[in-house]
């Protein structure tokens, strides 16, 4: 058990390392707390679900093709709902919420609630350590960190790189040295559902495709930044994993239905006790 | 206490339209169409308690089917042991216990930071309702015996919702209301005022917990049953959608909200399934075109009427 817990909580910690990532991208980019983030993951999966099983595309397209089409969907929701109301935190909490619950219940207009399932991009497994791993659960751990690798060189490397971490770190400046910038708000909106629906994407074949499946990683996500804070890779990381193995540990050892709570206590208790976050540079003023 | 021109007018309105409701069944003996109003004076209830926190204080609250859903188990907990003019206090009682134990950690938080903690407690209530099934009847719930009749039941919601609403407008008007409009505006501000911001958000926590307590009791009457999704996810979220619908701020603006959603629900019948689909286009076409919701049109009224009537003279 303790290495299902082991195994098990390092795939979920690298996946919600991209959630995370992309949360924070329009967070602390735009000042945007999306909650209508959960729901781009599920548009990815729906998506890849119609893509794969309704017009037969070879899965490797559909998935490449679902990610796009979400990361567009992502900003053009930015344009027409956000956009207008984002000098208001709270008008934009609401209408990003009513957005998840819209989008949600589209799905259950077009798929019912009845649970979907995504074919594996890799089909068969291995055994380690006496624990069976899917080789699509491989490979999620490799995309992940994959992904992780390339946001990094991206904000490192890249002129609009430069530019998000230039308007993260103080907007009015950024936009005196000539910065675009809300195209850069546009550019980490974009970014930021992209990782959403990859992250989607890469669990959508190990878990059921169902409506109500965006908000689990919505919290999750909002919990990792909470603990890891803002602007710091390592926290980010560091915070992911901390959550999934509490979530492992609690599954396993406990009951597997009080997964989410164990998230739900790590919020709440970072906010009560360390709202600065595990690493001292947190999101609460 | 003072009863100004504004507070009269405004219970007297409360006072006429729930008057009319309660002369209803003169007329309408349809137990469908009470059962349906009688769930909209629930959420009517529901919808005027959520708003002295987040409409006054402007705590944007994701989470007040925590305090409801108390009230319900309590209803279904003790039900069967006590007379049931002991359970509805019991349910104020046990939903102002959770007001403390939530209330407590959020009072250092603000804006979305609260909103998304208060969103998680009825979701951690909801897995443990699941999980400790042996207490809580797991997914099946509690079954409730109502001790009223389905009319008797529609006249208790409609007295509760009448009570519920003077109260809460008479603190919106008072001296309180006010303190809490002005943490409200800038709690900064408040603060240095001398206001202890703490204190009175607490208060507003209990204030509005206690009232869906009680309305939670006959939640549970109402539906005969009490179950884990009371405090799901939507049903917290019907309570924001008709808040901010109805006119965050103003008591009686969330009422009418809970009122035309509960309504336009039920009308678009054949599509039942599809009720938070409608709720929260709503609510989106609200946010962006009516940001002080349906309440803001009443008020466009009495400029209207001035307008009108000032046209002839020229």
């Amino acid at each position: 058990m303790l290495a299902d817990i082991v195994i098990f909580g390092t795939i979920w910690g690298a996946i919600y390392t991209i959630l995370a990532l992309g949360f924070t991208l329009i967070f602390g980019v735009a000042r945007i707390l999306n909650l209508a983030y959960g729901a781009m993951y599920l548009v990815a999966s729906y998506l890849i679900y119609t893509l794969v099983t309704r017009f037969g595309m070879p899965a490797p397209v559909a998935w490449l093709l679902a990610v796009a089409a979400t990361a567009i969907a992502g900003m053009l929701l930015y344009r027409l709902f956000i956009f207008p109301l984002r000098d208001t935190l709270g008008r934009v909490l609401i209408v990003t919420a009513g957005m998840a619950i819209f989008l949600q219940e589209v799905a259950v207009l077009l798929y019912s609630t009845e649970p979907r399932y995504v074919p594996t991009l890799l089909p068969g497994s291995l055994e380690f350590l006496g624990v069976r791993i899917t080789h699509q659960q491989l490979l999620t751990l490799v995309v992940a960190f994959a992904l992780v690798a390339l946001l990094h060189l991206f904000l490192e490397r890249t002129r609009y790189g430069r530019e998000l971490r230039a308007v993260a770190q103080d907007t009015e400046m950024a936009s005196l040295m000539g910065i675009p910038v809300e195209r850069t708000y546009l550019v980490a909106m974009g970014l930021s559902t992209a990782l959403a629906a990859a992250a989607g994407a890469l669990v959508a074949p190990f878990l059921t495709v169902s409506p109500e499946m965006g908000w689990s990683p919505l919290l999750v996500a909002f919990t990792v930044v909470v603990l890891g804070g803002l602007g710091s890779l390592g926290g980010t990381i560091a915070a992911a994993f901390i959550v999934a193995y509490a979530e492992m540990l609690t599954a396993y050892l406990i009951s597997p239905q009080l997964r989410d709570a164990a998230t739900f206590a790590i919020m709440i208790g970072t906010l009560v006790f360390r709202p600065h976050g595990l690493f001292g540079k947190g999101i609460v003023e | 206490m003072k009863l100004t021109r504004r507070l009269a007018l405004r219970l007297g309105a409360v006072a006429a339209a729930l008057g009319a409701l309660a002369l209803l069944p003169l007329w309408v003996s349809n137990p469908y169409v009470l059962s349906v109003l009688t769930l909209a004076a629930l959420y009517a209830i529901f919808a005027s308690s959520w708003d002295i926190l987040s409409g006054y204080i402007g705590q944007l609250n994701f989470g007040h089917a925590v305090f409801f859903g108390v009230g319900a188990y309590a209803a279904g907990f003790l039900g069967p042991h006590l007379p049931p003019l002991l359970v509805l206090p019991a349910g104020a009682l046990a939903a102002v216990f959770f007001a403390f134990l939530v209330g407590l950690p959020c009072l250092k938080l603000r804006g979305p930071y609260l909103s998304l903690t208060t969103l998680v407690f009825p979701l951690i209530l909801e897995r443990l309702a699941f999980t400790f099934r042996d207490v809580t009847g797991g997914e099946y719930g509690l079954r409730v015996e109502p001790p009223l009749s389905g009319l008797g039941l529609y006249f208790a919601s409609l007295a509760l919702l009448a009570a519920t609403l003077a109260v809460l407008l008479a603190v919106a008007e008072s001296r309180l209301g006010r303190t809490f409009r002005a943490i409200g505006d800038d709690d900064l501000a408040a603060m240095a005022a001398g206001i202890n911001t703490t204190r009175y958000k607490l208060g507003a926590f209990v204030l509005g917990a206690a009232l869906a307590g009680l309305g939670g009791v006959l939640y549970a009457y109402h539906l005969r049953h009490v179950g884990p999704e009371v405090f799901g996810l939507f049903t917290s979220f019907a309570i924001v959608i008709m808040g901010i619908v109805g006119g965050m701020g103003t008591i009686i603006g969330p009422a009418i909200g809970a009122y035309f959603l509960t309504l336009l629900g039920e009308s678009l019948r054949e599509i039942e399934t599809y009720r938070l689909l409608v709720y929260s286009g709503v609510m989106i076409l609200c946010v962006l075109y009516l940001p002080r919701g349906l309440w803001s049109l009443g008020e466009a009224l009495p400029a209207l009427a001035r307008r009108l009537r000032r046209a002839p003279a020229r």
